[in-house]
């Protein structure tokens, strides 16, 4: 047999044309592909009213940059239903009363498609074109990160949460080991790297302690601003707590075979697997180390299998694995706007028809932090005044839990506009009503969570 | 040893770009579309899947044959309505259509589907089932379907171009479409008939990337698209044979580099694309033309 086949032609020289109107065809196709992009920057997802707010407008408004679609919808997925429960509590509903007059809120939400320089030029936007009063900004450093250098570039007051805080506040400059920037006008709450390696490190002890342990902990960092930032946070935490690492070479985002790192994983015979990869690229792998027999005693995996519907979609495979989560039903904590618990946020998303609670419902607090410093203020379109408001905002109870960016303990508030919401261990078990349940079965860095599990090892 | 797994895993990988490619290269070979919409395409028939497995509950297996013949439908009257009308104002015209319909595809998924990835197959055995080749070598059941699914459909594509009446027909309307016309053909219809073949390998190769690791609306042109675009060209446009080695260069080339350093995985692949494009830019198996 021949390799002629229908797309053979007669005419001698027409695989040489062929080819070249291909690659016209997909150069022109990669023009559009920028085009389009920036076409859509144009949209947004939830719609606010109104236009920006000028010097002397009574209405306060919001700029919300967040990803609503695109790799990272899964961060964004509560957002909509957040913005709802806040525009119902009375403080926003009304609004706010500031020197005699009353501000209403307006919330403009932008779009950011996952995408870092879209997150950057939409701010950008929000600051110059629309005129907002303060910004918001969460999930991952892809989206936050440009965000806040647009913010404390241009002036503008922003409040960022869901990122690792070294990340956040080396990219304004600072350094996380010697903290003593301060940003002007952006501040933020979240955990960092190290809290997950804390977090991590009991859960591996804990099983060992059952199941034996070789205190090896296979890595798989990528190479990213995520992993880069892991890659140097983990191995003195791990050393010190007597783990050694089997730490693989930093790989590109979207590699589709990982076969030559699991065989790296196996000649170490690590007892126990960590890594920060990208959702997708974690599906991969999880099947390829199952595959190619690599079975850790426990898996703990930051950034993946952080929402219900990543773990519905490994299905079986997402069974006993652990991750860390920065809020769930079981926290203590209260919202400052309604008194509501944790627990009554939670059962509000499932009962509105949100499934099982997202542990994002904690963007919440953007919204606490925001209102508090503009109660502090006199007026509310200034914005050197809003920013200074928010390096006083006090919130012995929020949703994401205490936020103090007065407090220079340096546990709560390892840096400058930096405020720590420790995460808890959480597991994929079997559910009884959902096919997996996050089960919260560590709290060693957050001991007012209740235990709703026990740990389990992913591969007995 | 850690070579000789590097390349079983590069040709096993291989297999699976080469089914991505196969539609990519029928639709460029037949009708002379760059059909920019392919990726999405593949992720199409992927949530056809979850849809009627979700709607359904039939087991997943079955839901294969269904999906296949959906999408083999769909190709059918996207290229009897859209394509052909684009086709009529010529070769840019079909590149903005499809990049169009990319468009289209990619937001209506995450309008209907949102955006959370989705698994396929998660359940069955053959997901975690592997075999064990020598020490360090151990292949898994579901890579060596994929690559057997991928050679069977090139296989059968070749035959049925080569050996069948109608396979002959949409070769004969690919060399000259004006001949064929006056011999009685209707060349709308046997492009209709080459989309739906074209779609139906789509479908095959969607599925089995929804087994391999998950989708969601934006997988089509983040990843898909690019290896298969690669897949053709080092392959050499024109021959299913070429896109079978194609897949399988690529596949190689990155599992050898990521056995080097991991870092230079998805580099390999493309240093090796840009390699055959300038060494051999009718691709390794079209031959050099003689003007």
């Amino acid at each position: 047999m021949t390799d002629q086949t229908a797309m053979h032609s007669n005419d001698a020289n027409d695989a040489g044309i062929r080819r070249r109107n291909l690659f016209r065809a997909a150069g022109a196709g990669a023009a559009i592909l920028g085009g389009g992009t920036l076409l859509d920057a144009c949209s947004s997802g939830l719609k606010g009213s109104g236009s920006g707010g000028g010097a002397n407008s009574k209405e306060i408004t919001i700029g919300w940059v967040h990803p609503l679609t695109g790799s990272l919808s899964g961060f964004g997925a509560p957002d909509e239903w957040i913005w709802q429960q806040v525009s119902r509590t009375p403080q926003f509903k009304k609004g706010i009363k500031i020197g005699g007059k009353t501000y209403t809120f307006t919330l403009k939400s932008y779009d950011s498609q996952s995408s870092a320089t879209l997150a950057g030029t939409l701010a950008k936007q929000a600051i110059q074109n629309d005129n907002v009063d303060i910004l918001f900004a969460d999930s991952t450093p892809e989206t936050v990160n440009e965000v806040a250098s647009q913010a404390e570039a241009l002036g503008t007051p922003l409040v960022c949460a869901n990122i690792p805080w070294e990340s956040w506040y080396g990219n304004l400059g600072g350094n996380p080991v010697k903290p003593t920037f301060k940003p002007k006008y952006a501040v933020m709450y979240f955990l960092g790297a190290e809290h997950l390696a804390k977090c991590f490190i009991p859960m591996w002890s804990k099983i060992g302690a059952k199941y034996g342990s070789d205190h090896t902990v296979a890595a798989a960092f990528p190479n990213d601003s995520d992993g880069n930032a892991f890659r140097s946070v983990f191995p003195p935490i791990l050393k010190k707590a007597g783990y050694t690492m089997a730490l693989s070479s930093p790989y590109p985002d979207g590699t589709t075979n990982y076969s030559s790192m699991i065989s790296q994983f196996k000649g170490a015979k690590a007892d126990f697997f960590t890594n920060a990869p990208l959702p997708p690229d974690f599906a991969t792998m999880w099947k390829q180390c199952v595959q190619q027999g690599y079975k850790p005693k426990l898996a703990t995996v930051a950034k993946v299998l952080l929402f219900p519907t990543d773990a519905y979609a490994m299905g079986n495979l997402a069974n006993n694995i652990v991750t860390d989560a920065w809020w769930v039903p079981s926290l203590p904590w209260h919202s400052s706007l309604t008194g509501q618990s944790c627990q009554q946020m939670a059962d509000l998303f499932t009962s509105d028809g949100h499934g099982q609670p997202n542990s994002n419902i904690s963007n919440y607090t953007l919204f606490e932090i925001a209102f508090k410093a503009f109660s502090q203020v006199n007026n509310p379109h200034d914005h050197d005044e809003v920013a200074a408001a928010l390096y006083k905002v006090r919130l012995p109870e929020a949703l994401a839990g205490p936020i103090d960016y007065t407090s220079t303990n340096p546990k709560t508030n390892p840096a400058p506009g930096v405020a720590i919401t420790p995460p808890v261990g959480i597991q994929w078990q079997k559910g009884t009503k959902y096919q997996l349940e996050a089960k919260v079965v560590d709290n060693t860095l957050l001991p007012q969570a209740r235990l709703t599990g026990d740990l389990k090892p992913t591969f007995a | 040893m850690g070579w000789v797994n590097a390349i079983i895993q590069g040709i096993l990988t291989g297999g699976l770009y080469a089914l991505f490619a196969c539609g990519l290269s029928l639709m460029f070979g037949v009708m002379r579309v760059v059909n920019l919409a392919h990726g999405d395409l593949a992720t199409v028939a992927g949530y056809i899947g979850v849809g009627v497995i979700a709607a359904t509950r039939i087991p997943f297996l079955w839901s294969v044959p269904i999906v296949v013949v959906v999408m083999a439908a769909v190709g059918y009257v996207l290229q009897r309505t859209l394509i052909q009308a684009a086709l009529r104002r010529g070769e840019l015209t079909t590149l903005i259509v499809t990049f169009g319909l990319s468009m289209v595809i990619e937001n209506g998924l995450l309008q209907f589907f949102s955006a959370n990835s989705r698994g396929l197959g998660v359940n069955q055995a053959i997901v975690g089932a592997s075999f064990s080749l020598g020490p360090q070598v151990q292949v898994a059941w579901l890579d060596v379907v994929i690559f057997a699914l991928a050679v069977v459909v090139l296989l059968g594509l070749q035959y049925y171009l080569s050996s069948t009446k109608y396979g002959r027909l949409i070769r004969a309307v690919a060399d000259d479409r004006e001949a064929a016309q006056l011999a009685g053909a209707d060349y709308r219809h046997v492009f209709g008939v080459a989309a739906a073949i074209a779609f139906a390998t789509v479908a095959l190769a969607g599925t089995a990337y929804g087994m391999t690791t998950t989708i969601d609306p934006t997988t089509g042109t983040d990843t898909i698209l690019l290896f298969a675009f690669a897949a053709v060209v080092i392959g050499g446009l024109g021959s299913l044979w070429g896109t079978l080695l194609g897949g399988v260069v690529l596949g190689v080339a990155q599992q050898v580099g990521a056995q080097l350093n991991i870092s230079y995985e998805l580099l390999a692949g493309y240093a090796v694309f840009l390699v055959v494009l300038v060494v051999r830019p009718q691709g390794l198996t079209a031959r050099r033309s003689q003007s």
